[in-house]
């Protein structure tokens, strides 16, 4: 694959990806501090990224951050919401990811089981 | 950590924060060895910081309010520890370069590990810097510029879910272009 397959791939694309302007309905953030990337978050947001792909779910961001002091539960994803409180999943691994994905983010319902809870 | 691409990884993110605009990750391989470069144009280091990132638990009184991994004192040990070299040099203002190399032919030498992973999450979630990546082994040389595949999609982030797949294809190929060399 070259530079110019990626261009013929990009012309054929609809007109309206253009438009899509960096507001999603879900902002998913994976924790790539060192003690993430040791736990697995790489292959947490790379399954993530892969499962958004797969279902084309386009209102969905998928980003990252830092440590942010949470690095026994790592890998963690933090989850906003439009007008939702922010929710973390940690001790994540590919397939709970892609259960989120499935349950949270495509049917609305938070998944419970991975929740990291707030004290 | 278990293998060289999730350091890779620590290290660039450690580019990242400290605000690099241009991350260039340079493999150089031969029969025996590979030598790794990750250059930042970051915001640097001084001569006490780079101590301190090198040795988490030196401290001068009070100086231990910064928090530091435990990434690169690790790599450092391993690699050292497998007849390999390490070595940092950081200048204020200008930015990071980290250099390690592997002797391939040691028993616990540092695998590579999932390259192809590292570089598709680098180049697609990490919004505001490039990476450069280059892989040069047995004469063949293959480029990797996230900037040209930002080009290609324009204005399309190269984590949207219809174009994150081909990006991850496109840095697949090319890598495994020459992986597969091994065999002559």
């Amino acid at each position: 694959m070259k530079l110019e397959d990626l261009k013929k791939i990009r012309d054929k694309m609809s007109k309206e990806t253009n438009l899509r302007e960096g507001k999603g309905r879900i902002k998913a953030v994976v924790g790539m501090g060192t003690c993430g990337i040791a736990a697995g978050a790489r292959e947490v947001l790379s399954a993530l990224l892969d499962e958004i792909s797969k279902r084309n779910l386009t209102d969905i961001i998928i980003t990252q951050s830092g440590c942010r002091g949470l690095c026994d539960r790592e890998p963690i994803v933090d989850v906003y919401e439009e007008g939702k409180e922010m929710i973390t999943y940690g001790n994540l691994t590919p397939e709970k990811a892609r259960r989120i994905v499935a349950e949270h983010f495509v049917n609305g319902n938070i998944v419970k089981d991975l929740l990291v809870s707030s004290k | 950590m278990r293998d060289v691409s999730l350091h890779i990884l620590d290290i660039a993110e450690n580019s990242i924060r400290a605000k690099a605009k241009l991350v260039r990750i340079n493999i150089y391989e031969d029969k025996d060895e590979m030598r790794f470069e990750i250059i930042d144009d970051g915001i640097g280091m001084d001569e006490e910081l780079l101590k301190m990132v090198l040795d988490p638990f030196f401290t001068t009184k009070d100086e231990r309010k910064k928090k530091f991994g435990l990434g690169l004192p690790l790599l450092k040990q391993n690699v050292e520890q497998s007849d390999g070299k390490f070595r940092i040099e950081s200048k204020k203002g200008e930015g990071t370069k980290v250099f390690f190399s592997i002797n391939k032919n040691h028993i616990d030498a540092l695998p590579l590990g999932n390259l192809e992973e590292t570089l598709w999450i680098l180049m697609t979630v990490y919004e505001g810097v490039d990476i450069l990546f280059t892989y040069k082994k047995n004469g063949q040389i293959v480029k990797i510029d996230s900037r040209e595949l930002k080009e290609v999609f324009e204005g399309v982030s190269l984590s949207d879910p219809q174009v994150t797949g081909y990006v991850k294809q496109f840095i697949n190929e090319n890598l495994n272009s020459i992986k597969i060399q091994e065999a002559l």
